[in-house]
């Protein structure tokens, strides 16, 4: 059976953070109640396809699903994959620090979730209130414990850098915090200032400033060291793992790998189609209610566009691609694309090694650069 | 008949009004809709855009006189920039008469002046005429005065009008009824037709916009050019009404057109005559000359692909503009592209734009350079329109350059910042006068090449904008020239090299590899630039390297959106020009232009 991951959007929190430009938002109990409602239904849709399939891993993502109980949160886990089929699967549930407590950790432990993400985003409180996070650096290291005590031996922490105001100085505390906190596996994000938040509007409007790009690449690169000292593989842009603990779940997005994404704006990517939902939550409900597939749009790329896509996508991870499998797979597209690689590479942007092509570590801080020219 | 027409064109400085009184001449001679007039008197989008007139546009009006008879009005219409002062020298020649706006609440500008001057030389009946007297700002007696001043006309004859409210109208065509002359020619005389404009018809082939001075055509009568020495056979001969409009024959003293099978601009140049092929006319009419362009640049492809379609979109678009040359020449940094030859700076930038617009090419121009002539010591001499062409030093015995003369009209409070910037353009004062109102007409004798560079902007943001501008070609002239090599990393880019002069060599050397530093986007290595005198490097600057360019996040629900961003990314790329490894954007060639006003 083909392999297949899957994503579950709870698109709500208690507060809106000043960063976020995610479909997610504070909602009355009710709504919350009738976005579950749909979701069983949307995922009940999808039950024939979802037997035909190997789910590999499944993600609670959001938003915060943390503030859904347990008891809702597993029974949307038992729809999408019966419990004598959980061996060997990776099963992730983000959390934020504020919002979680020993016990329902505890049953989600228990009740088949293995990996959980906590969004700690900075163990400096008032970088945490410029973020306009509910949670403390305290509320972070005692959620961590609290997670380790319920049984989760697969953690990953979520750091931001690059905030407005901050400096190398402010942000290695953060770093050595995570890093003597010892997690299997540290997303860290450079911030990227989304038009229309209200972080960005505090930029835009001369109250803060943002740090030039050499300090945001010094941060970068001192994360890269100290993780490297720490026995991390640098293994995506963004993440470091210990051996073994690569999120098996992400990387099926950059490996073109096939998911379903269930929720408010989530999206497919299957048998080479891309399929989104509405990004409305009345609309989600309204559909669900008359059993209607909440997909809005749909795209599928072919030739050379597709095979940029993937090839970009692969060259986000240290790994990269390898040749003889996008030569294979995309047959008429891979001789052009193939010169501008050559380019890559006679530029030292690329490196190849026996067939597997990728960016190097050095350079992954420029990648959209090197990746624009593959285009 | 021929006492019954009239010859007279309208001269007036940018956004004086020169259109909008076209337009009332127009309705009030029976030609009504708006639509129309601006199909006649404003073909190109461009036109209306920048406010001004490349083309001239004749039309022919009907008008009932108080007297009660009918005469033959012929409105030519002129380009109002001074790129254009020959092909306005020409339209004038068409005419006897000149209707001389100004607007009352400016006055009178150094355009309004420079124009006058022409038509003055070519012995035209004058007609001011003071227009936005509905303004509230207007100050029509001063306007009368200035103008009485500056030009010597009898401010008595001054008409005052509103062309917007249609004021003084119909004043204005019983003055070019009753003060301008017929013409004089001599209808049994042989043929002497002046051509002051023409265009391209697809069908037709090229339609010369005619006057006929001496004599008559008609279908299928022989023709020669005696500039050129082609004949021909007349297809077709019309007057212009709001389109072409056939007729048998044009007579003495009328304006219209003629079209004869002529393939290319080139073989009717403006300014020559036509004549009859059986029996020639013994001179030509005077003040004809070759048209040879002032201002030089290398238009290039951004993608060296794309060479084939810059020289097909050059080639239509030569068509329809005699007055642009061009020629294939290759630059070691930007390959292979053309030296395109222009009457001035706007001559330059309509063109670049024009085939931006019409003909969707994707360009790199490199900075205007004038015609330089370069003397070398075994006696010999080249002219130079490319830089990166000049001779070495120890070839070259001495240099010349062209110089102009510039009218500059500014309030007197000004006159101080216009000496100064005149001064760092190595302007030679000539003269400086007082006129009515508090404003001063001051001459130099500058170096076109200083022009070029960003003189007129300049000129505006020195006087507040209040500095009016006009010059023409005045003569060659010796100087102390040397040549600036630019190099990225250690290599020379031909294209971004300039002519300096000597004593100014060093300052602008650091000007402009400061202003290269701040137009060239970071890269992924870092960019060395340097500004060379002959092997020796008098200034540095570098470029670091692009710490940060990186999509942080990209997850499932991502891709779609994040692979847009990428190729937005990509699209910018397009608008760089690579040369050697190095991206360079447009606004890095014309970085010349740019630098006084930064420092």
């Amino acid at each position: 059976m083909k392999p297949l991951s899957v994503y579950v959007h709870i698109p709500f929190c208690l507060r809106k953070c000043s960063y976020c430009d995610f479909p997610s938002f504070p909602a009355p109990m009710p709504l919350i109640s009738d976005y579950l409602e749909a979701l069983k239904v949307e995922i009940e849709l999808y039950r024939e396809f979802l037997s035909l399939r190997e789910v590999e891993t499944i993600y609670f993502g959001g938003g915060t699903p943390s503030i859904i109980n347990s008891e809702e949160l597993l029974s949307l886990l038992d729809l999408i994959i019966p419990e004598k089929q959980r061996e060997n699967k990776e099963i992730t549930l983000e959390a934020n620090p504020g919002t979680v407590n020993f016990l329902s950790l505890k049953e989600l432990r228990d009740g088949g979730f293995n990996r959980i993400s906590l969004g700690v985003q900075s163990f400096l409180d008032s970088e945490l209130s410029l973020l306009e996070r509910i949670h403390t650096s305290k509320q972070a290291f005692e959620a961590f414990e609290m997670a380790r005590e319920a049984g989760f031996s697969n953690i990953n922490l979520d750091l931001i850098f690059g905030l407005p105001g901050q400096n190398l100085g402010d942000f290695l505390p953060s770093l050595e915090a995570a890093v003597k906190l010892a997690p299997e596996h540290l997303s860290l994000y450079c911030l990227s200032l989304e038009k229309g938040t209200r972080l960005w509007t505090r930029v835009q409007s001369g109250e803060l400033d943002s740090p030039s790009d050499e300090t945001v690449a010094r941060m970068y690169q001192k994360a890269c060291q100290a993780m490297s000292l720490n026995s991390y593989e640098h293994y995506e842009i963004s993440n470091f793992a210990r051996s073994g603990y690569r999120s098996r779940h992400n990387q099926v997005y950059w490996h073109y790998g096939e998911y379903i994404g269930f929720g408010l704006e989530a999206v497919s990517f299957h048998d080479g189609i891309r399929r989104g939902n509405t990004g409305k939550i009345e609309q989600y409900i309204a559909r669900a209610r008359e059993r209607k597939s909440p997909v809005s749009y749909q795209t599928g790329k072919k030739g050379a566009s597709a095979l940029q896509e993937e090839a970009v996508l692969h060259l986000r991870t240290s790994d990269g691609f390898r040749e003889d499998e996008l030569a294979q797979k995309y047959p008429e597209a891979f001789p052009a694309f193939k010169k501008k690689l050559e380019d890559l590479r006679e530029k030292g942007l690329l490196l190849e090694n026996n067939g597997q092509w990728h960016i190097r570590e050095e350079h992954f801080f420029v990648s959209l650069e090197i990746m624009a020219q593959l285009l | 008949m021929q006492d019954r027409i009239r010859n007279f064109c309208i001269i007036a400085h940018i956004d004086h009004g020169k259109s909008t009184l076209a337009d009332r001449l127009l309705e009030a001679t029976g030609v009504k809709l708006r639509v129309q007039l601006e199909q006649v008197l404003d073909q190109m989008e461009l036109e209306r855009e920048k406010g001004i007139t490349i083309k001239a546009h004749p039309v022919r009006l009907e008008y009932r006189a108080g007297d009660g008879e009918t005469y033959i009005l012929n409105l030519i219409d002129t380009p109002g920039h001074v790129d254009f002062t020959y092909e306005v020298s020409r339209a004038l020649a068409a005419c006897e008469g000149a209707l001389l706006v100004v607007d009352g609440t400016q006055g009178v500008e150094a355009q309004t002046l420079a124009n006058a001057y022409l038509a003055m030389d070519l012995n035209l009946d004058l007609i001011p005429v003071v227009n936005k007297i509905d303004l509230p700002n207007a100050d029509p007696e001063k306007t009368k005065k200035e103008i009485e001043e500056t030009l010597l006309l009898d401010s008595r004859e001054t008409i005052l009008a509103s062309a917007k409210e249609g004021w003084g109208t119909e004043e204005i065509l019983e003055a070019v009824v009753h003060k301008i002359h017929p013409p004089s020619g001599n209808q049994n005389a042989p043929l002497r037709a002046l051509i002051f404009d023409s265009h391209y018809d697809p069908y037709k082939g090229v339609i010369a916009y005619v006057r006929i001075v001496d004599g008559s055509v008609k279908v299928g009568d022989k023709i020669k050019m005696m500039g050129t020495d082609l004949d021909f056979e007349v297809m077709e001969v019309g007057h212009f009404r709001l389109g072409m409009i056939p007729q048998e024959a044009l007579e003495t003293g009328e304006v219209g057109y003629i079209a004869a099978n002529i393939k290319s601009l080139s073989e009717t140049k403006v300014g020559d005559t036509i004549t009859s092929a059986e029996s020639p006319a013994k001179a030509p009419l005077p003040g004809f000359r070759h048209l040879k362009p002032m201002v030089y640049c290398g238009l290039y492809p951004t993608n060296n692909e794309d060479f084939p379609a810059l020289r097909e979109a050059l080639q239509k678009l030569s068509l329809n503009d005699a007055s642009i040359i061009f020629e294939p020449e290759s630059s070691p940094a930007l390959g292979f592209g053309f030296r395109c030859g222009f009457l001035g700076l706007l001559h330059v930038e309509i063109v670049q734009e024009r085939l931006e617009r019409e003909y969707d090419q994707k360009l790199v121009a490199t900075a205007p350079s004038v015609v330089y002539r370069v003397y070398l010591r075994d006696g010999s001499s080249v002219e130079i329109d490319n830089p990166a062409k000049f001779p070495s030093p120890e070839q070259v015995d001495h240099i010349e350059e062209p110089y102009v003369r510039a009218i500059i009209l500014v309030p007197q409070d000004y006159v101080g910042p216009m000496m100064e910037l005149a001064q760092n353009k190595r302007g030679v004062f000539k003269n400086m006068e007082y006129v009515e109102g508090g404003r001063v007409i001051l001459t130099y004798e500058l170096p076109l090449a200083d022009i070029l560079f960003d003189f007129y902007d300049q000129l505006k943001s020195y006087s507040r904008g209040y500095a009016s501008f006009d010059y023409e070609f005045l003569e060659y002239r010796k100087t102390d020239l040397i040549k600036l090599d630019i190099l990225l990393n250690g290599k020379p880019v031909d294209a971004l090299c300039y002519i300096l002069p000597q004593e100014k060599a060093y300052e602008q050397a650091r000007k402009i590899v400061t202003r290269l530093r701040k137009s060239i986007p970071r890269q992924l290595f870092e960019v060395a630039i340097q500004g060379a005198i002959g092997g020796r490097v008098i200034a540095r600057e570098t470029i670091k390297p692009m710490r940060k360019n990186v999509l942080a996040k990209c997850y499932g629900g991502d891709v779609t959106r994040k692979m847009k961003l990428l190729e937005k990314q990509k699209e910018g790329k397009k608008r760089l020009k690579q040369v050697g490894n190095v991206e360079i954007p447009q606004e890095a060639f014309l970085s010349m232009l740019k630098i006084d006003r930064e420092e």
